[in-house]
């Protein structure tokens, strides 16, 4: 029986498991990616504080104590490095991506980030106003 | 006209996930999981908080703070294990098991916010 056509083979170079270890840059990639575990495990503490507020003062007082932790207090720190992270790359790039270019002219990185930690700002003292009760 | 594409509504809910993570997640575990713990700032009442939670728009603004942080963080998720730990022939099964999770979220979400009376 005939062979079929001959398939070329293409090279692939094998990469170690560790090949994001092997760059600066994609060590940093690979932490910016990450950040999105912890995004996932602060939705699971919001949802649990929600329950704890439900289930009344004694379960939310639970809820507080645990939060207060050592070990719960260095994955949050943790936590919100890596969030903070996500917020400033979030800045950096996606704006310049959406607005590459306004007018025929290349947009500067300064132009598009601004606007974006004008809005995080104001967001974050409106968030605080009403978890402090200052509304 | 662009032709959409099967994947425009997971890149769409992406793209929102990651501004919501952005403008309220820091300030979220600034106050919930530092100040408040470490009594640096005096901490909202029992009674306060849910007082906040009962108001609709609250639970409306829980409802997206939660569901576009789980989407944004599945559709994250799966690239970076596909891509990172070499998991390409496994991107589907990925992709299944980080929506799914992340869908399942979304249902608690749901559930718990309903919950509050």
């Amino acid at each position: 029986m005939p062979s079929a056509i001959p398939r070329p083979k293409y090279y692939q170079r094998r990469m170690p498991l560790t090949w994001w270890l092997e760059r600066w840059n994609y060590t940093w990639f690979i932490l910016r990616e990450l950040s999105s575990a912890f995004v996932a495990y602060w939705v699971i503490i919001t949802l649990m504080q929600i329950a704890a507020l439900v289930g009344g003062p004694q379960s939310y007082a639970g809820f507080q104590a645990w939060m207060a932790t050592p070990v719960m207090m260095v994955v949050n720190l943790i936590a919100f490095i890596f969030i903070l992270f996500h917020t400033l790359s979030w800045f950096r790039l996606v704006p310049q991506a959406i607005l590459p270019r306004i007018g025929g002219k290349r947009t500067s990185v300064v132009v598009t980030a601004a606007p974006m930690y004008v809005i995080w700002a104001v967001a974050s003292v409106v968030v605080a106003c009403f978890v402090l009760g200052v509304f | 006209m662009a032709r959409r594409s099967a994947e425009s509504l997971p890149w769409s809910l992406f793209g929102a996930g990651g501004f919501v993570v952005a403008f309220l997640f820091p300030v979220h575990i600034f106050l919930f999981g530092l100040a408040i713990p470490l009594g640096s700032v005096s901490a909202p009442s029992h009674a306060a908080l849910l007082a906040l939670l009962r108001n609709p728009l609250t639970r409306l603004y829980l409802f997206g703070f939660c569901a576009l942080g789980l989407l944004h963080a599945a559709h994250r998720l799966r690239f970076t294990l596909s891509d990172m730990l070499r998991l390409k022939h496994l991107d589907t099964l990925l992709g299944v098991l980080a929506y799914g999770a992340a869908v399942a979220g979304v249902v608690v979400t749901i559930a718990l916010l309903m919950s509050v009376t």
